[in-house]
């Protein structure tokens, strides 16, 4: 039994095998052949259901791929009808797209990078009926951190300070006789100037007691009386020299004393001054704050503001800023997928030590590179079809790239063409985004010559119910955004305009016809300029300032009467006491002073009759025998401690 | 996993009989690069193509892999530093450069320190690994195992039935 295995392996062993494993290139082959095969006849298909799943996940909505198709030896990708549900109508495509191409490149993607040589984008028609309704996914749960939604938020929000939904509303209340007067009677107590008032007392309180407790903790007069008092019993003897340089010495030491409790006053009379001042800046803000709180209280009582161009933004102002957000909105979205070249600073913070086992890359010159997605060149191309929402359009996107700062050039968008059957026309827009140097810069143009514009509700309350039904647009808008400072123009042209005009009150009624019927086009010009934090913006139209105008000549004298008013009731409520804060502060801020005043002289004459008192010992002593005897009385005193 | 547990047993089975050193140092060699390079890469890609097409212990070098997986990552510290050494060096600067610029050879991630220093010590190393390996291998065939089968336990097991029959069907079927 023993023998058969020691046989089979002597066996084994004749049959040593060389180091290429030949049996392994059927195996090779098979596995060649199938990837073949799977490439060739399922991939497209797998890759269609891939698309549609995470495009449908993205989306929210169902999206339909026609078919897919790859080509692996000419590197392209190609994808027909496109068809993305519209969320809100499930029974019709947001957009559909007949045919998307892309032809890659293969010398980047053996590199890892796209790089699409020439793409096209064809037949895209809008708002097209589905064969049958597409399936929603149920709603994403709003995250925190919704960073689009927070910035046009911003915007829209810098915009509501300025506008007025139902200023022609307020205008006709004030002319009907509403007074100001009975609602400021019930002035609240919450007055913001108010409220800082009753802060800064308890403030100053408190720096009252801070500020004695430092005015104790200087020199008191005894201790500069006892300053004196040690001046007093020295005794420059001129014929005893170790006495009399012992005597220089000590006078010396009591100046030097001195000197430090003067310094003492005087940084403290310093600290003093500069929390003093602190203080005083404090209540001269209460000014600003008055007229926030005037501000503010116009605004509650409805007492609208008929200056020209502030009438014009809070009339037109919500016609702006959705316009405004949504540039901004495009802007971070540039800016998020298009980041620019990094600063040195920006650098030097990717210097912070990778986490372990990650390792630090090296970038070396790039001489022939891509970088991660580039689309040179797509054609955008559609004609007018069968759908309610199809147009005529060319358009071409350039250079779009995850990488400006390698491809060196800016991104161009730019389309141009018509709607006929939404009677939109002479609509172009060319938009460059250029993050190719350290300060990025992005510009929007659109035109549209013209287009149907809907119902503009400009004013609909009970008193008055001012709105353009109907009417033909034409807009102008440009913008660039350079380094986070925007710089927007908007120009908006109405004209065939239809209203709805009606008011309750007579002249109301007769200012906005007669208005109405001096203008057959009504223009919106606005300007924006600033960082997103701080935009200024600036409106004018000629509806506002003819309206003003009319306006003004009926209402300026009861409005300028209800601001009085206004001015009045604020002054009342808070002018006394301010006046008693102001007078508080002042008689603390006297004594201060005053006590501040009386130590430094104390300590300052103190010093100065130490001084005095010195000099005059070393006059008596003569400037070269003084000189020698203090040298003899170091001597003696220095044989004085070595004989110790 | 079935592919995976029966290479591990052809190990096994390899290692405890008196052929193969060969393979099975290949193997111990080709699993200390795998082990040491950071995560699967094009040269561990290649690695594998070797393992398939050279008569190299696939067991061997997958259970060597899995064991140097950790300690490797304690070294790391050493591969950064004696990576970042070598992608600085003056004299490579034009090679590392057309190399970052050539096709393919950016996927192997040779700009990183600890890919570029466990590389370098791999390669350097792995000649070392191969002799080494192969010494040990025969020597626990010496020792080991010869001693083993002198046991009384082992004489036992290879009387029974059971025995003679899986060595029946292990000559069978392999």
């Amino acid at each position: 039994m023993d023998k058969e295995p020691t046989q089979a392996s002597d066996k084994k062993r004749k049959k040593t095998k060389g180091p290429i494993r030949f049996e392994a290139i059927i195996p090779v082959t098979v596995i060649v052949l199938l990837i073949f095969f799977y490439f060739r006849f399922f991939f497209d298909a797998h890759l269609k259901k891939g698309i549609e799943w995470g495009a449908t996940y993205v989306h929210g909505a169902e999206v339909n791929v026609g078919s897919v198709r790859t080509d692996f030896l000419a590197p392209s990708f190609t994808m027909r009808n496109i068809q993305i549900t519209d969320k809100n109508q499930p029974e019709r495509n947001l957009f559909q797209v007949g045919r998307v191409h892309f032809g890659l490149l293969w010398d980047a993607l053996l590199r890892a990078k796209v790089v699409v040589e020439d793409a096209a984008i064809e037949d895209i028609r809008a708002l097209t009926p589905r064969s049958r309704p597409g399936r929603l996914r149920p709603p994403r749960p709003s995250t925190e951190g919704d960073g689009l939604k927070e910035v046009q938020d911003q915007v829209l929000a810098q915009a509501k300070e300025d506008y007025n939904d139902n200023l022609l509303g307020d205008v006709a209340a004030l002319l009907g006789g509403v007074d100001p007067r009975d609602q400021l009677k019930n002035l609240e107590d919450n007055l913001k100037t108010n409220v800082r008032i009753k802060e800064l007392e308890v403030e100053l309180k408190a720096k009252q007691q801070a500020w004695e407790e430092r005015i104790q903790a200087l020199p008191q007069g005894e201790e500069i009386k006892a300053l004196g008092d040690r001046l007093k019993t020295l005794n420059f003897n001129l014929n005893n020299p170790s006495e009399f340089a012992k005597s220089v010495q000590q006078a010396d030491t009591i100046i030097k004393e001195a000197d430090q409790k003067v310094r003492l006053v005087t940084d403290t009379g310093r600290d003093l001054q500069e929390d003093i001042n602190t203080y005083n800046q404090a209540i001269q803000d209460l000014d600003k704050m008055i007229q926030q709180d005037l501000k503010d209280l116009q605004a509650r009582l409805n007492i609208p503001n008929i200056d020209g161009g502030d009438f014009t933004k809070r009339l037109f102002m919500n016609m702006i800023a959705d316009k405004l957000a949504s540039v901004r909105k495009y802007a971070e979205v540039a800016q998020e997928y298009m980041p620019a070249k990094k600063s040195d600073a920006d650098s030097a913070k990717e210097l912070v030590p990778p986490p372990r086992g990650e390792g630090r890359n090296y970038q070396f010159p790039i001489t022939k590179g891509y970088p991660t997605f580039w689309l040179k060149k797509a054609r955008i191309q559609s004609e007018v079809s069968q759908s309610e929402y199809s147009g005529n359009i060319e358009g071409e996107i350039t250079n779009l790239t995850t990488h400006p700062p390698v491809v060196g050039k800016p991104a161009i968008f730019q389309m141009a063409g018509d709607f006929p059957r939404q009677q939109i026309h002479g609509f172009s827009t060319r938009i460059v985004i250029d993050h190719t140097t350290e300060t990025p810069k992005q510009s929007l143009d659109l035109k549209i010559a013209s287009y149907p514009v809907g119902s503009q509700r400009i004013s609909d309350s009970e008193d008055v119910r001012f709105i353009i039904n109907q009417s033909t647009g034409e807009l102008n808008l440009s913008s660039i955004l350079e380094n986070q400072e925007l710089q927007l123009n908007l120009n908006n042209n109405f004209k065939d305009l239809q209203y709805n005009l009606e008011a309750k009150n007579k002249i109301v009624n007769e200012i906005l016809n007669n208005v109405v019927a001096g203008i057959p086009i009504i223009t919106v010009n606005a300007r924006v300029t600033g960082s997103w934090q701080k935009l200024n913006m600036h409106l004018n139209s000629n509806l506002g300032d003819e309206l003003s105008k009319g306006i003004r000549r009926e209402l300026e004298a009861k409005i300028r009467q209800a601001q009085a008013q206004v001015r009045q009731a604020i002054e009342e409520k808070v002018g006394g006491e301010k006046a008693k804060l102001t007078q508080e502060f002042n008689k603390i801020k006297s004594q201060i002073d005053n006590a501040l005043g009386r130590k430094k002289s104390e300590v300052e004459s103190a010093q100065q009759s130490a001084k005095n008192q010195l000099e005059a010992e070393k006059q008596k002593a003569g400037g070269g025998q003084l000189k020698e005897l203090e040298e003899q009385g170091k001597e003696l005193l220095k044989n004085i401690r070595f004989g110790r | 996993m079935g592919l995976l547990l029966k290479q591990i047993f052809q190990f096994i089975k390899l290692l405890n009989s008196d052929t193969g050193t060969n393979q099975l140092a290949a193997g111990f060699a080709a699993g200390f690069v795998l082990g040491m390079t950071p995560v699967l890469s094009l040269q561990s890609f290649l690695i594998f193509i070797c393992i398939f097409l050279f008569r190299i212990q696939p067991g061997a070098a997958l259970v060597t892999a899995f064991f140097l997986k950790f300690p490797a990552y304690l070294m790391d510290p050493l591969f950064d530093y004696v990576g970042s050494l070598v992608l600085e060096l003056q004299g490579l600067q034009g090679l590392f450069t057309t190399l970052y610029n050539m096709p393919i050879i950016p996927f192997t991630r040779f700009n990183n320190t600890i890919v570029m220093g466990s590389g370098v010590l791999a390669i350097l190393l792995t000649p070392a690994v191969f002799f080494m390996a192969r010494n040990l291998v025969q020597k626990y065939r010496q020792t080991v195992v010869e001693r083993f089968k002198e046991t009384k336990f082992w004489k036992g097991l290879k009387a029974t039935s059971i025995y003679k029959w899986y060595y029946k069907y292990d000559e069978l079927y392999g």
